[in-house]
């Protein structure tokens, strides 16, 4: 009999949550080069690349909330507006775009997905997650208090977090990588022009270096975590507070540099001829660890 | 004259005064002095002119040439049109930091240190006024937008701009101990850099929700 009861109080609440739902079923024409602009404010959003000319938009949505969208084949726009009803207002999108479309998505309390993406993409979201898997041509990607997490080598990678932890398991020639208070983690691919910098935040280089990178490292108070490429040549300035792991096999711990006379190290001499990548790490009360 | 020459015979007089008569009105220098004249006051210059201008071997406009450029007015030219800039800029420097003044906090300088030091903290530190000016003013904006915002959003941006406010004050009072340090001027100047792009971040995310 509990059984029973316990079973129909199930029904009834599943019953009632899809009633405080609406679906969401929308499709527009674009070229394969358009451009996408889609809102959600709260929920998540979901944007897969196909190869397909049109935009398909699924999913659902709480009651009182309105979807818009309109555009033409060049250009469309689209989004969830109205703040709905009851403590599960939200909104929750998949939307599949022509994978070499340029993508702009915005989101605040919004997970934001993307996946398959090679065209321009920007991505903003406030306290959501943001997570990217690809490699878009351009990759504009911030999230204020979500974590920002991205899976490819981008061509141009500008991301953002406040006090979100920013994680890129990838490599790319350029890529400008700035967070508040968050940790900002490069790993699984080689760095080439890049440049990384948080107030507090730490920051880890675990990644490879390619034989003509040149990275910028700068932060306020977060110490700094570089792994020494064991076959690139490198040469590193640290401008720090203490360095550890200079010997690498030993773990020496060495002073650092005075702010006048930041140190200097050389990693793997270079061929004749040749030339070293490039590091430059300064932070005003942190330290740093070499690691290989 | 005869009491100027008591001396001399009426004959001697009169030839004297032919001889005087007969004088030109002015006489030349044996080298023209002005062009070495002409170049000191050049080294001396702020803003060089052409040179071509107080040239002391080129050719003397012809009169014609001279009436011509009577007509066009005084010559425009780069430098005194960079000069004109410059002071245009300085103006509207001055009356827009008059116009903002109560708005722009000023950090206080704590270390104590010597005259020479004083005044190097000075000249570092005014370096940093338009930092504060543009932060200042996003601050303004974001706060006129602040009721735009979500509680959880406001405090995740006001606990961002408690961090870098922080390191800023930190930055700064290490600057003041160590006026010359190139390096901590940069470590300061990229603290505010960061300030003026989060401010801006977060304005771009209050205009979104205002729309």
């Amino acid at each position: 009999m509990r059984t029973l009861l316990t079973g129909l109080l199930g029904a009834a609440l599943a019953l009632s949550s899809a009633g405080a739902q609406q679906p969401v079923d929308r499709r527009f024409a674009l070229s394969a080069t358009g451009f996408v602009k889609m809102y959600n404010f709260t929920g998540s959003i979901r944007v897969v690349g196909w190869d397909k000319d049109s935009v398909v938009v699924a999913g659902t949505m709480a009651r009182g909330m309105r979807f818009f969208g309109g555009g033409s084949r060049e250009a469309v726009k689209l989004g969830v507006e109205g703040e709905g009803s009851g403590a599960d207002a939200t909104a929750d999108l998949v939307v599949h775009v022509p994978a070499t479309a340029n993508v702009w998505v915005r989101g605040a309390a919004t997970t934001i997905t993307v996946e398959g993406l090679i065209g321009s993409v920007d991505i903003g979201s406030v306290a959501g997650a943001v997570r990217i898997t690809g490699a878009p041509r351009e990759l504009f990607a911030e999230t204020m208090d979500g974590t920002l997490e991205i899976v490819g080598s981008p061509g141009v990678l500008r991301a953002k977090t406040a006090t979100g932890a920013l994680r890129w398991r990838g490599g790319g020639a350029e890529a400008t990588l700035t967070s508040v208070s968050g940790e900002v983690t490069t790993d699984g691919g080689s760095l080439g022009r890049a440049r990384v910098e948080t107030v507090s935040g730490n920051v880890l280089l675990l990644g490879a270096l390619r034989p003509d990178a040149s990275v910028t490292v700068e932060s306020h108070s977060g110490s700094v975590t570089l792994r020494v490429p064991r076959d690139v040549p490198m040469r590193l300035t640290a401008d720090v507070v203490s360095i550890s792991g200079v010997g690498i096999a030993g773990k020496a711990t060495a002073p650092a540099g005075r702010r006048s006379d930041p140190r200097l190290l050389d990693y793997n001499k270079p061929k004749p001829g040749g030339r070293a990548a490039e590091v430059s790490v300064r932070s005003f009360k942190g330290g740093m660890e070499l690691r290989q | 004259m005869n009491d100027l020459t008591p001396d001399l015979t009426p004959d001697e007089t009169r030839r004297l005064r032919d001889a005087v008569a007969a004088l030109p009105e002015s006489v030349d220098p044996e080298r023209d002095l002005w062009p070495d004249i002409r170049e000191r006051i050049e080294a001396t210059r702020v803003v060089a002119l052409p040179r071509e201008q107080f040239a002391p071997h080129a050719p003397r406009a012809q009169p014609a040439q001279s009436a011509q450029s009577a007509h066009r007015g005084p010559r425009v030219t780069w430098p005194r049109l960079a000069a004109a800039a410059a002071v245009l800029v300085l103006a509207s420097v001055a009356l827009t930091r008059w116009m903002t003044e109560p708005a722009v906090q000023t950090m206080v300088v704590a270390p104590a240190m010597d005259s020479a030091g004083t005044a190097r903290a000075a000249v570092s530190f005014a370096s940093f006024d338009s930092f504060e000016r543009t932060a200042a003013d996003l601050s303004a904006t974001l706060d006129r937008r602040a009721g735009q915002l979500d509680p959880a959003t406001r405090a995740v941006l006001e606990r961002s701009l408690r961090t870098i406010d922080q390191a800023i004050a930190e930055a700064r009072e290490a600057l003041a101990a160590d006026p010359a340090s190139a390096a901590m001027r940069g470590f300061v100047e990229s603290v505010y850099r960061q300030k003026v792009d989060f401010l801006r971040r977060a304005n771009d995310v209050a205009a979104l929700r205002g729309t």
